[in-house]
């Protein structure tokens, strides 16, 4: 006993002594930064053979320019670069570039050159402030000093000729020993060998370590590490090593634009990451990006599937009418938003249609929704697939009986519905959170990170109110080149996946079946974890009190701070002196916590409001969840008792109010949601226009009057017929759009056909053909005209883009339904001026390189994993479905290097290999599956007959799996057909270029100023038509092969 | 072939499915291996085509070891549960496939065949199995039998050195399953091949086999012919996995010379058994018998010396065609009685039986047989 206690003791006082580490480094890192900036010449850049000198205006004697000098230490001689010359007369200059540049008022211009006969001048405004320098004359990796000399000088022009007269120098400022950088090319021959060691390293521990454990497998199981070899191969040099090279990377300073030899500094990219403003801001976009999109695609996918599944006649029809959209590559989809939304700066069809004003350059907030919108409607066809797949599982009995025995919709869906779906859908959730978070194309492809902020600036760069993690790193690499630092951002970022993965491991373990029992779990020795945690947020909340350090602690109110350390304290105390007696009081503290923190994001200013706590607090949460609550449920206070009393009184009465309100919406009739429906877009479309003519208000406030009337009477709810003229007249005299006409016409439409069948039913109409007239009219119900208006909202952009295809000139507004003087002049010129088909061409190239390269691995893998025990196959199964998760923008640096030191940049062998692993994971589990069905008899038979595995594999497997392999193909393709990040990246050459990238070009990023609408409208046409074919006839395998959820769950 | 097994045994992590089994099977015999499903006979099959792999032990075609042979090298066939002709091939393909294989792969070099003799062979199978008229016919039109009489013909016509049936009659229906059985074995007494035979059903291993080889969790129960294994089972589990009914049991107890059943119940028991009890030391055992050597008791007939006499009381009754099989009620045992009496018997009716001692089979705590020699 005393043992343990000593034990414990020295663990708390390690961590108070880490505690004060801590501390003390940040408080040392705030000093060091102070000292940093008092110097007046400061050498910004070291290249190979140029450096960069930046000084500002000393306010000294009189004088005339500057001379630089720099001494060269291999040579031992000194030599004039040049002179720098303040003149008044020449201020602009025709030039784009220039060797001096200098600023007056923090305005950047150019110097004029100046060529005299001993020297070289560069003539600079009279009022320059900061000059800029940029020495050149140096031989790579050699060591000089450079010194500026304070002169008066003379120009003498002679014979059209200018010489230079020195009169008097003084030196101003003589640097320390600078050591030139390798040059390029020497820098890229030695990454290029490193790059390729480090790889054979790789391979070649990895060969060994397959061979050893192929050696200790029982000889019958060779065959299947031959199998698998070539595929595991490939993902260990193509995803595994990237990802490792990735982590790399971030602790060294590689710059691909400044080209110094690339030197580790250890954590240094990180330390300059948490300095950084920006992250705090990326990240809480990315934060607000992923909650908002992941409640509206569980909300919205499970109405969709819950409707389609239940309660629409002609299941599969809506189905595939929900899916055309699917067909369709994000690409084009998410391009033609932008088309729909924003067009041309703000001139779009949305705004022609609703009398708005969106312009996505200049609103954050509204471009934050459009953006989540974009994301959520792109990904809706597949949650919905996953909801669909979860409530097919329901037995349909199940429902029937819910339904004979009258229980209430909601209930149904409460206590029936979630309850069988949870353990299917949960795992394919938390799979979708993890795509979301690290999301990219939206944000690129729509807005690219606009609209800027104005508190989003650090030397960086700027960064936009839709600017996510995964994009700012893109920005860090691809126009900053960066690697280090962005290298740095991804691997936080894969961090933080991880930590979903993890989550996502669990929880699909746990629900191997649905309603097995729970083992009982161990007590984990996770308290003292817990206490720690506990702790640190303690100081980080005091810390966060006294000096307002806003990336702990609350925001709102520094009392708030210091209440909240004090709970912190006495929770480390519970924590070790009562165990676990608290459990639950520690439980609602905390999340009272994250409440706190995570409300800040929406209330206070959203961009700032930034904290590492959540993080904290969801590890905690982690670590509570592992302690039962059934253990430990003594609650000995009585406070405590009573909060918890009250707790339970208060959640009863919550679920009594949902009872209420179930029971109420019962008695609801349908025509209550459409005039609801209708009040909420009167509101709206009376507030975003004209919000000063009184009609549209007085209707406005008619139809609230009688809507609350109607809820308390029969009768009025029949009088409510009379809205609906009211509501034309409105529309008739009032400024309206024709978006807000037709959105009203349609809700008004509804009404009357819910009124036709509210007054049939009060009749009792004797006459049968009435009867069956009405129920002809009145056959579209709520339900389809729900799911109509949806199908509509997915066809707008589309059908925006097929008039643009089709009319003459670049305008992205529609005037008519179909274009006025329909022309075919896009499409020629998609093949006279721009040569799409070699485009084309190119994409099928790289498709099919890709998808053949992808099928020939996985097969061979696929039948070994489907007919052999060795050992570590599960093992081996479960780490190809994680990778699966950090490739996309994680990999893409890394693996973007490992081609460019290769020299495969721009060139297709690059893009096919980049693009031929991506599928790996979800092809092997495919092909599996379906070899799985074949029975092994089959096959056994055939090799006791003397066939050799391989002839085996031909003659048998490969004729009976033809489907499954052909449909793996067919995924891969689709998969390099509409790929973008990868071929952006990759290509560069524009006759190199496939169709997505070529697609992009033609209208560019959001503030390109010419986009060629027209082209691309036509392209996108071509595009999407085979795709469309292709994915109507083989819409069910295509659609079988995106839930990998479920495959996790059977390895 | 003469076929050794030596020390085999198979471990699925931490359980075995084969614990150390050992077995010669001399050449040209046709032996059965019988046991109750998780046994591990398919296991020890699997393991002699070579399609897995042993954990340890060791296994001998002709004295060569060929433990790390794989199937395609060993030239066994191998007759399966369900048939598996390959889909995509008719049953001409089908045939073909294993001589065709055997030229292209060029394995066992001496049998290669050319297309006439191919040809041939073929057509001499087909008729051997009654099948000439489905040649063309794919095997999802095929009835169950011809299923499988045509994967037979596909493992006969490469001309194997061993067979091996796992449980192949299994899927066909009763009647079929009867004449197929009786098609195998006039296939044993023309082909005269090694063949090894498993299967769950104790009538079919019977009926087939010269020698039955009785699993038991992994291990060898006992090898015998059919006869043997129902007259003298060398332990409870056979006693009680052969036959048509489960082998009754009566627990005992022996001290001082003195035998008692049923609480306390003292009887007399005849020389043979007495001496022998008292030879092996035993104090507590089970008697057992079966259902067919039970005797009614009638009161007519003089008690006979050397019986068991029980008075049960009837529990349930079952008829079967002919045949009656009584379910009897002793203290809390059931005891199964089958009679070919007219009688009907009600619930809750007295009943005497009689059991011969030379019908009962002694068996001490831990299940074994003693050897009793009348």
């Amino acid at each position: 006993m005393n043992n343990k206690n000593r034990s414990r003791r020295k663990k708390y006082l390690l961590f108070v002594i880490l505690g004060f580490f801590f501390l003390f480094s940040l408080l040392f890192n705030i000093g060091k930064l102070a000292v940093a900036q008092s110097e007046d010449v400061v050498v910004s850049d070291v290249g190979d053979r140029y450096i960069i000198v930046n000084w500002t205006l000393p306010v000294s004697p009189i004088y005339d320019g500057f001379r630089i000098d720099f001494y060269d230490f291999n040579l031992n001689m000194s030599f004039t670069w040049s002179i720098v010359l303040f003149n008044e007369s020449e201020v602009t200059t025709d030039e784009y570039f220039s060797q001096v540049n200098y600023s007056i008022s923090e305005e950047l211009f150019l110097s004029q050159k100046l060529q005299a006969t001993n020297f070289t001048v560069y003539l600079v405004d009279t009022s320059a402030e900061t000059i800029q320098a940029k020495i050149t004359g140096f031989q790579p990796v050699q060591i000089y000093t450079v010194s500026i000399y304070l002169v008066n000088i003379s120009l003498v022009l002679d014979n059209g000729e200018y010489t230079i007269h020195t009169l008097s120098d003084e030196i101003l400022w003589e640097s320390e020993e600078i050591e030139t950088l390798q040059s390029s090319e020497d820098q890229l021959e030695y990454s290029k060998l490193a790059t390729s060691l480090s790889i054979l390293v790789i391979a070649i521990l990895f060969i060994i370590l397959f061979v050893y454990i192929a050696k200790k497998d029982v000889p019958f199981n060779k065959i299947a590490y031959i199998f698998i070899f070539p595929a595991l191969l490939a993902l260990v040099l193509l995803e595994v090593y990237p990802i490792l090279y990735g982590i790399f990377l971030s602790f060294t300073s590689y710059n691909l634009q400044r080209g110094e030899n690339p030197i580790f500094n250890g954590i240094k990219n990180y330390a300059h990451i948490t300095e950084n403003p920006q992250l705090p801001i990326a990240f809480t976009t990315t934060l607000v990006w992923s909650t908002l999109i992941i409640i509206a695609k569980i909300v919205i996918g499970f109405i969709l599937a819950y409707i389609i599944q239940f309660k629409v006649k002609r299941k599969k029809l809506w189905y595939l009418i929900l899916y055309i959209p699917w067909a369709i590559p994000s690409y084009i989809k998410i391009l033609s938003w932008r088309t729909f939304v924003h067009g041309n700066g703000g001139i779009s069809f949305f705004n022609m249609l609703f009398g708005t004003n969106v312009n996505m350059l200049t609103q954050p907030y509204v471009t934050l929704i459009i953006a989540c919108f974009v994301e959520v409607w792109d990904s809706i066809p597949l949650i919905t697939t996953l909801f669909l797949g979860g409530l097919s599982t329901i037995p349909k009995e199940l429902n029937d009986i819910a339904d004979i025995d009258q229980i209430r919709e909601g209930t149904k869906i409460r206590k029936v519905v979630v309850p069988l779906i949870k353990p299917i859908i949960l795992p394919a959730i938390i799979l979708e959170i993890i795509k979301t978070f690290g999301s990219f194309n939206v944000a690129f492809l729509l807005t690219k990170g606009y609209p800027l902020l104005s508190y989003g600036t650090s030397e960086v760069g700027v960064i936009g109110a839709t600017d996510l993690f995964s994009t700012f790193t893109f920005y860090m690499f691809y126009q900053k080149r960066d690697i280090g630092i962005a290298a740095a951002y991804s691997t936080i970022m894969s961090i933080l996946t991880l930590f979903f993965v993890l989550i996502w491991m669990k929880m699909s373990r746990g629900t191997q079946s649905a309603f097995r029992p729970e083992k009982k779990k161990k007590l984990p020795k996770s308290n003292i974890t817990l206490i720690i945690l506990f702790i640190l947020q303690a100081i980080g909340y005091l810390v966060a009190g006294i000096t307002n350090f806003r990336y702990f602690g609350i925001h709102w109110n520094p009392y708030l701070s210091f209440i909240f350390s004090a709970v912190y304290i006495l929770l480390a105390f519970l924590c070790l002196r009562y165990h676990n007696n608290f459990l639950r009081f520690i439980k609602y503290s905390v999340l009272l916590d994250l409440v706190l923190s995570l409300v800040q994001f929406f209330f206070y200013q959203m961009w700032y409001a930034f904290n590492w706590n959540v993080f904290i607090i969801v590890a905690e949460f982690y670590i509570l969840s592992n302690i039962q609550s059934s253990d430990l449920s003594i609650v000995r206070l009585r406070i405590l008792e009573v909060i918890k009393n009250t707790c339970t009184r208060i959640s009863t009465k919550i679920k009594e109010l949902a009872f209420h309100v179930d029971e109420s919406i019962i008695q609801l009739n349908p025509l209550h949601g459409v005039i609801l429906v209708q009040i909420i877009i009167i509101f709206i479309s009376a507030f975003t226009i004209n919000a000063n003519i009184w009609f549209p208000w007085f209707v406005f406030s008619t139809f609230i009057c009688i809507l609350i009337g109607s809820l308390f009477s029969e009768l009025i709810l029949r009088l409510s017929v009379i809205l609906q003229p009211l509501l034309w007249l409105v529309l008739i005299f009032s400024n309206y759009s024709i978006g807000w006409i037709f959105i009203l016409g349609f809700t008004s439409l509804l009404y009357i056909l819910g009124s036709m069948k509210l007054f049939s039913n009060m009749k009792s109409l004797q006459s049968t053909k009435v009867q069956k007239i009405i129920d002809i009219i009145s056959e579209p119900r709520n339900n389809s005209a729900f799911l109509l208006s949806i199908l509509l909202v997915a066809l707008i952009p589309l059908w925006n883009i097929f008039w643009i295809a089709f009319s003459k000139g670049d305008s992205t507004v529609p005037t008519s339904f179909f274009p006025v003087n329909p022309t075919l002049e896009n499409f020629t010129l998609l093949f006279t001026q721009e040569q799409i088909h070699f485009n084309f061409l190119n994409s099928l190239l790289v498709s099919l390189g890709s998808a053949t390269i992808c099928v020939l691995l996985t097969t061979l893998a696929a039948y070994a994993f489907s007919r052999y025990y060795f050992t570590g196959k599960k093992e081996v199964m479960v780490g190809v479905f994680t990778l699966k998760m950090f490739t996309g923008i994680l990999t893409l640096i890394p693996f973007y290097l490992i081609m460019y030191n290769f020299g495969l940049i721009d060139s297709y062998f690059g893009v096919v290999l980049a693009y031929s692993t991506h599928t790996i994971p979800l092809a092997l589990w495919l092909i599996k599956g379906y070899i799985d069905s074949i029975p092994k008899e089959l096959d056994e038979s055939a090799s006791l007959m003397g066939n050799s595995k391989l002839r085996v594999l031909r003659k048998i497997i490969l004729p009976l799996a033809g489907p499954a392999i052909a449909i793996t193909f067919l995924l891969n393709f689709l998969r390099a057909w509409n790929g973008f990040l990868l071929a952006f990246v990759l290509l560069q050459t524009p006759t190199k270029y496939t169709l997505p990238i070529k697609l992009y070009t033609f209208i560019g990023s959001i503030e390109s100023s010419s986009p060629q609408w027209g082209l691309f409208a036509a392209a996108s046409i071509l595009v999407i038509i085979p795709l469309l074919i292709v994915f109507v006839f083989l819409r069910n395998y295509i659609l079988s092969g995106f839930d990998s959820s479920t495959s996790f769950r059977e390895i | 072939m003469k076929v050794t097994i030596k020390n085999i045994t198979k471990k699925y992590g931490e359980k075995s499915a084969l614990k150390n089994v050992n077995l010669d099977v001399p050449d040209g015999s046709f032996i059965v291996i019988l046991g109750p499903s998780g046994s591990g006979k398919t296991t020890l099959l699997r393991i002699l085509a070579g399609l897995l792999y042993p954990s340890e032990g060791e296994i001998f075609f002709n004295n060569i070891n060929i433990t790390r042979k794989p199937a395609n090298k060993r030239n066994v066939a191998m007759v399966f549960q369900n048939y598996p002709l390959f889909p995509h091939m008719t049953v001409l393909e089908n045939l073909k496939f294993p001589l065709e294989s055997q030229r292209e792969g060029k394995i066992f070099k001496r049998k290669i065949n050319s297309d006439d003799v191919i040809q041939k062979k073929v057509e001499e199978t087909m008729t051997l199995l009654h099948i000439e008229e489905h040649s063309q016919k794919y095997p999802s039109q095929l009835s169950g039998g011809e299923q499988q009489r045509t994967a037979i013909g596909r493992e006969l016509i490469r001309d194997p050195v061993l067979f091996l049936f796992d449980e192949p009659l299994s899927n066909i229906d009763a009647r079929l399953r009867h004449e197929m059985r009786s098609w195998i074995r006039r296939l044993h007494s023309i082909i005269k091949k090694t063949m090894i035979y498993v299967t769950h059903d104790q009538s079919e291993a019977s009926s087939l086999g010269d020698l039955i080889v009785l699993l038991n969790e992994g291990e060898i129960a006992q090898i015998g012919s059919p006869e043997e294994l129902y007259n003298n089972p060398v332990s409870k589990f056979v006693a009680q996995f052969i036959g048509n009914y489960p082998m009754n049991f009566l627990p005992f107890k022996a001290k001082k010379n003195k035998i008692t059943i049923l609480d306390e119940k003292e009887i007399s028991v005849p020389k043979e058994i007495s001496s022998l009890i008292s030879k092996e030391k035993i104090e507590s055992g089970e008697f057992g018998f079966r259902a067919e050597s039970i005797r009614e008791y009638d009161p007519k007939k003089p008690k006979e010396k050397d019986m068991l006499f029980l008075e049960c009381t009837v529990e349930d009754s079952e008829k079967i065609l002919d045949q009656q099989i009584l379910t009897l009620k002793l203290n809390d045992r059931k005891i199964f009685y089958l009679t070919k009496t007219k009688k009907m018997f009600e619930e809750n009716d007295l009943i005497n039986i009689l059991v011969r001692f030379e019908n009962i089979h002694i068996f001490n705590e831990i299940g074994e047989k003693l050897p009793l020699a009348f």
